[in-house]
């Protein structure tokens, strides 16, 4: 324990701590609380959303309601710096459509910190709302289509048509957005729907009925069955929230008593407004397993390294940074492919002070690539309905000097070659030592030679003659024989 | 060269024979380049082993030839055996050592039979030490 918790610590001190922004007591929303409320006086009327109007300033948004129903209400040029938030209700006209237009609406949600609550009905689907929905991929209904279900307006007497949709249509795959799932929510009368791109960025909330179509002035219905869609949401690649409703009864004072109705709706807008489901890094760092940094010590090829990283989820329930559990994070070490994909385990919590606690997670020790040159070690987290968040951190990782590779007696291997070699050198001595001292001729052959023809020896001692004169003599033997 | 033509006198006979049956002459012809393979090699041999019984010098380059070769195909045998080069530039000094020195030897013992013209047999041997002795040198480095 001892040994392990001392790397860590190191790790601790040289990582880069990323800054919160802790103005946690006076707004619950994480990105800013001040909201623009766009509505239409021929539409609605403010009095019948008091409740819904009344949980938002609960949780300390800040309402500026805007009447855009006729032309001379002008929208405040610079609405865009200005608000964080956006709750667009239906409004009638073509006037809006310059006010409030698709550019300035996409910018808002692109590039600032913009998140948008939207409504359209069969009365009010603003041209300029709905090409912006286009373009994320949701389609909600034309003008004067409303979703009629012949089934349920026989099963339910009591409302002449009021459309009631269980919570087991929820489209949800996860717990991020709403958990509750034992309800039917109550949706009026006047409601349109959408239909969906196939984007993964899209987050289906509630889908319509089996049963259900488009009925409007269209002579063939619009589109109809489950594949209609009434709550979508949509969070885009720099965390702004989108979330689309099909119906503005749906969040009336008379429906907002239902407590499915409640619950959805404070979810949802807690969801769209960044109050919840909200990760952040706290903290990352990596180092030599034996805990000396890497502004000490560069990495080389093969070094062993650990890989840490600290995160926190914000839990709205009790307003502050809590450990974010997961067990499918992954580190990558890239240079233009990953060499690894690491899974981050879980190793221990992190308190960084009463508000912020987090859960550090660490690869462990891993031996870098036997591969040299600008590494990224990036950790990339994306699932649907949770905050998106990715770091990366380039290094680069050296190879080995030349006095570092293992000399060749290290290597077991290299000893046959070793001994080989020394072998050679060691037969080579001997061989100049023999050389040198043996004479050219051997003693036997020149004893023949001198016996059988001691005339031509005398004059010539040089092998070259000798040999001539052997093979002379043994072919004539030859010849004799033959004969 | 009186054996040969002997010889030949007799393949000729014998083949006029066959000549009534191809099989046998096939056979027949087979037989001719064996024996007369046998006899190359029975004569080539001859004259080496004659060649070195005169000269001790050339037994000894000869049998320091035949060591490099059997250390040179113990190492091929152990790359292919354990399937792997890792420490390849040492594999590649031992053999290269053992192909140097070889070469080097072959080159000692052509000056030694017939000197080059103007190089006497001591410079020869003289350049030999120099070049195996930069040849060690540069192996040795080499494996590291």
């Amino acid at each position: 324990m001892q040994l392990k918790m001392n790397p860590l610590l190191v790790i601790f001190i040289s990582s880069l701590f990323y800054l919160f922004q802790f103005q946690v007591v006076n707004a619950r929303s994480l990105t800013g609380s001040n909201t623009l409320v766009l509505y239409d006086d021929r539409l609605i009327d403010l009095d019948d959303y008091s409740k819904f109007f009344e949980s938002l300033k609960d949780r300390s948004f800040q309402l500026q309601f805007q009447d855009l129903s006729s032309k001379q209400s002008q929208l405040d040029s610079n609405w865009i710096e200005k608000y964080n938030n956006l709750i667009i209700f239906p409004i009638k006209g073509k006037h809006i459509n310059r006010q409030l237009s698709v550019d300035s609406l996409l910018n808002f949600y692109e590039n600032k910190i913009g998140n948008i609550l939207t409504m359209t009905t069969p009365d009010g689907v603003p041209d300029s709302v709905r090409l912006f929905l286009n373009q994320l991929g949701i389609y909600p209904s034309p003008k004067g289509q409303a979703l009629t279900d012949y089934f349920q307006a026989s099963s339910s007497s009591s409302s002449s048509s009021n459309l009631v949709i269980p919570s087991s249509n929820l489209a949800l795959t996860n717990n991020y957005i709403y958990q509750d799932y034992n309800e039917q929510f109550q949706f009026g009368s006047r409601v349109s729907v959408a239909i969906l791109d196939n984007r993964d960025l899209i987050i289906p909330v509630l889908r319509s009925t089996r049963t259900s179509f488009d009925k409007g002035p269209m002579k063939t219905s619009w589109s109809n069955g489950s594949q209609n869609y009434l709550i979508v949401s949509f969070q885009n690649l720099q965390n702004n929230r989108l979330s689309w409703i099909g119906s503005i009864e749906f969040l009336n004072d008379s429906n907002f008593d239902m407590e499915s109705n409640e619950s959805l709706i404070k979810e949802l807008t807690k969801w769209t407004f960044n109050e919840k489901s909200i990760v952040k890094i706290a903290s990352l760092g990596h180092a030599h397993s034996n805990g000396i940094s890497y502004d000490d010590l560069k990495y080389k090829v093969n070094d062993e390294i650990i890989f840490n990283l600290t995160l926190t989820e914000w839990d709205d329930h009790q307003q502050k940074w809590t450990p974010f559990l997961a067990d499918d994070i992954q580190l990558e070490l890239k240079q233009v492919d990953p060499y690894y994909r690491l899974n981050l385990k879980k190793d221990e919590m992190v308190v960084f002070n009463d508000n912020v606690s987090g859960q550090l997670y660490s690869t462990g020790p891993f031996k870098l690539p036997t591969r040299h040159g600008v590494f990224t070690f990036s950790v990339e987290y994306e699932r649907s309905g949770l905050s998106f968040f990715k770091v990366e951190d380039v290094k680069s990782i050296r190879h080995l000097a030349n006095d570092e590779y293992p000399r060749s007696w290290e290597i077991t291997n290299a000893w046959v070659y070793l001994t080989s070699i020394y072998s050679v050198i060691g037969a080579w001595i001997i061989f100049i030592i023999t050389f040198l001292t043996t004479s050219s001729s051997s003693p036997s052959s020149s004893s023949v030679a001198s016996a059988s023809a001691p005339t031509v020896v005398t004059t010539t001692t040089t092998t070259k003659v000798e040999k001539k004169v052997t093979k002379k003599l043994t072919s004539g033997s030859k010849v004799t024989e033959t004969k | 060269m009186g054996s040969k033509n002997t010889t030949e006198m007799k393949e000729k006979k014998e083949s006029n024979k066959a000549a009534t049956s191809t099989a046998s002459a096939t056979s027949a012809k087979t037989q001719y380049i064996a024996k007369d393979f046998q006899e190359a090699y029975t004569t080539s041999m001859k004259s080496y082993w004659d060649q070195i019984a005169s000269n001790n010098k050339l037994k000894l380059i000869d049998l320091f030839c035949a060591f490099l070769v059997v250390v040179g195909i113990i190492q091929f045998a152990f790359v292919c055996l354990i399937r792997d080069n890792y420490p390849f530039n040492a594999f590649l000094a031992g053999f290269i050592i053992c192909v140097g020195q070889f070469v080097l030897l072959i080159s000692l013992r052509l000056q030694l039979l017939n000197p080059f013209e103007g190089i006497p047999k001591n410079r020869a041997f003289g350049e030999f030490v120099l070049a195996s002795l930069i040849l060690h040198f540069i192996c040795i480095h080499f494996i590291n």
